[in-house]
């Protein structure tokens, strides 16, 4: 059978989409697996999640497949897959999401729990398997679907590796993010990564630029020195802070690929000190 | 890989700061941003509610970054929409935290949340979304995305909503829609009882005048209109080339005198700027207008379906079921369900290649001919490829 080139890639395309539509969900004793599965676009999203779908395509969303798990007349589990463009996307809307008083479990890359809801990312998947019930016995089988789901998507998942960037001392557990684009509200800081540290009695936050190469660094840097009417002249090389009257204290300095940043703190010494030392780790890294 | 240096710690945390060298370069500055605000603000009344609202708000489902916030506040913007559900309650959150550095009769705020099976957890929900946003009450609450008239006036609902009113914890009860519009405004409107709509309601909707017309009724009888999904997606295109005109899109919308508030999602402090001009006039441009008459054939990919076009072509070809199948394979990935609807109407791959010029008109300017050879090839995928 013969294709135009053109219609190849169409159907390429279409065909993508089928592949995520296949997502093979376990079956569990007790529970009827619903025939039909939902499919969800970037196009359809809002006709599910309304006005929060505008986060999720921040989040390189793709699709969205969903089954229903059925028991009785009113009992239902719902198991939600949601596909991203990256795995970095998956990991940002997950930890952004994800709520404080949650208990930290491990399923796939990472999950957690809170009332009957798990939700895990694994690969290029944020994953939310929830009910309305609220016993012990269905918590036990949201878990258990979600293992079993975490390697069909992905038996051997691994943590995006930029999140290693960050060094450990006084790091608030847990409070790596991802930010796709509009970083403290600047939309030339894009490929965000971030994470808080204590100091004191106070905290601040460590976050770097992901760039593809230095002279791409190189620009969102002079971006920032326009935004801020700083005069660019050999600041390159240096560090630069910005007193925002926004975001407060905001350091920047490049870094190879990087632009690498602090904010949080008062003192500009102790900010510009901090973030010399973060560029000698992601140095060394 | 090498170690964070520790020492620095300890020596700032036990002695302060110690005298310490910094490289060679550096800068500063502490420039102003300009996002003042002066007298010249417009601003309507929400309807019967009292509330003075300026011609743009902000819908925070979207924005994750308090300097954005503080941005508008700063700008004038005094009306912000959130929602229980919106990222996961970090909108709520986000907003709680900066909420609390400014008067409360310095803005407003909406919330939503969607119907529940019990009362007891609708009344969690909300109080929960309470907490977040760190209020006492909140100046609008909506019940959250109602398709039909049957989900506005549910009684149970509704007694729950004026229950949570006469507690004070929302000053106001709205309700949400952006399906089957005309029908729930008219819903809100039989039910005396809401007292704001916040409605989709854009340039590009096949249905505009139908949801205008809806709004004017309601506007008359004192319910206060506020519009979302003004900039119709954004693009003007599938391939997502073409920006809608935000502030044209922002200013038809604002032609209609009923609609008091529109909420575009503003997620960075330089679409805050460009929608800022908003708020000294909302005349349309002699380039806005062109830009929105330009847009407005450009429809992108959904046929309505009024079979204006069937006597055109020189075939009579099924175009009406051709675009579905078209919808159906781009708008929602249902390849499968695309390919037996053409199936079902017999159509040749090859039909439109004995036509030298395409003779069908639509009157929404869709290149029918285009659209009609790209998806009758789906004809010739096997089925094992597609869903």
């Amino acid at each position: 059978m013969k294709f135009h080139l053109a219609v190849l890639i169409t159907f390429i395309g279409l065909s993508t989409l089928s592949g995520q539509s296949t997502t093979d969900f376990p079956r569990v004793p007790g529970w009827k697996l619903a025939d039909s599965l939902q499919v969800y676009t970037q196009e359809t999203l809002w006709e599910y999640i309304n006005g929060a779908a505008d986060y999720y395509l921040k989040f390189g969303f793709d699709s969205l497949v969903k089954a229903e798990y059925l028991k009785g007349d009113n009992e239902y589990i719902q198991a939600e897959v949601y596909y991203h463009h990256t795995d970095l996307d998956a990991f940002g809307i997950y930890s952004y999401e994800k709520q404080p008083e949650a208990t930290v479990i491990s399923v796939g890359i990472e999950g957690y729990t809170v009332h009957s809801v798990l939700n895990f990312y694994t690969a290029n998947c944020y994953v939310k398997v929830h009910s309305h019930l609220q016993d012990e016995k269905t918590r036990e089988t949201l878990l258990k679907i979600s293992r079993k789901l975490a390697v069909e998507l992905e038996a051997h998942p691994e943590r995006p590796e930029l999140l290693s960037l960050f060094p450990d001392f006084e790091k608030v557990i847990g409070s790596e993010r991802y930010t796709p684009g509009d970083y403290l509200g600047y939309s030339f800081f894009t490929q965000v990564l971030s994470c808080d540290y204590t100091f004191g009695e106070s905290g601040y936050t460590l976050f770097l630029v992901k760039h593809d190469s230095p002279e791409k660094a190189t620009e969102t840097i002079r971006k920032f020195l326009e935004y801020a009417s700083i005069d660019n002249m050999g600041v390159t090389e240096g560090i630069i802070s910005y007193n925002d009257p926004f975001n407060g204290l905001v350091t920047l300095i490049p870094e190879e690929n990087y632009v690498l940043g602090i904010y949080g703190l008062d003192d500009e010494e102790f900010s510009q000190e901090f973030l010399l030392q973060f560029a000698d780790y992601v140095q060394g890294f | 890989m090498s170690q964070f240096n520790r020492r620095f710690f300890l020596k700032t945390s036990v002695a302060g700061v110690a005298g310490f060298s910094l490289t060679a370069s550096t800068s500063k500055a502490s420039v102003p941003l300009t996002f003042d605000q002066d007298d010249n603000i417009l601003t309507r009344t929400l309807g019967n509610t009292g509330i003075r609202v300026p011609v743009l708000s902000m819908g925070v489902g979207g924005c994750d970054s308090p300097a954005v916030v503080r941005a508008a506040l700063k700008s004038g913007i005094t009306h912000f929409d959130t929602a229980h559900v919106y990222q996961g309650g970090n909108s709520e959150k986000m907003l709680g935290s900066i909420f609390r550095e400014y008067p409360r009769e310095s803005f407003t705020v909406a919330t939503k949340v969607k119907q529940t099976q019990t009362r007891e957890e609708f009344l969690r929900i909300f109080d929960e979304s309470l907490a977040r946003l760190q209020l006492d009450y909140v100046d609008i609450l909506y019940l959250h995305s109602i398709k039909n008239r049957n989900e506005a006036l549910d009684p149970g609902i509704m007694a729950i909503l004026s229950e949570i009113k006469n507690s004070g914890r929302a000053r106001h009860i709205g309700l949400s829609t952006h399906s089957n519009e005309p029908e729930v405004i008219q819903a809100a409107i039989d039910s005396d009882f809401y007292e704001v709509v916040l409605v989709a309601y854009n340039f590009k909707q096949d249905h505009a005048e139908e949801v205008r017309q809806k709004i004017r009724l309601a506007g008359e009888k004192g319910i206060g209109i506020v519009a979302m999904k003004v900039m119709a997606g954004g693009y003007l295109d599938k391939e997502k080339t073409r920006e809608v005109n935000y502030r044209a899109a922002l200013k038809w919308v604002l032609q209609e005198e009923h609609v008091s508030t529109t909420i575009p999602s503003i997620n960075n402090l330089d679409q805050l700027k460009d929608n800022m001009q908003v708020l000294r006039s909302v005349e349309l441009t002699g380039e806005e207008m062109n830009a929105l008459e330009l847009a407005g054939p450009e429809q992108g990919l959904f046929c309505n379906q009024c079979n204006e076009c069937t006597g055109s072509c020189g075939h009579s070809l099924p175009i009406p079921d051709a675009m579905r199948a078209y919808m159906y394979a781009y708008a929602y990935g249902q390849t499968l369900k695309a390919q037996e609807l053409l199936n079902n109407t017999g159509l040749d791959p090859d039909v439109c290649s004995s036509c030298p010029v395409c003779t069908v008109t639509c009157r929404k300017g869709f290149a029918v001919h285009e659209k009609l050879t790209e998806i009758l090839r789906l004809q010739s995928v096997p089925k094992e490829f597609l869903t």
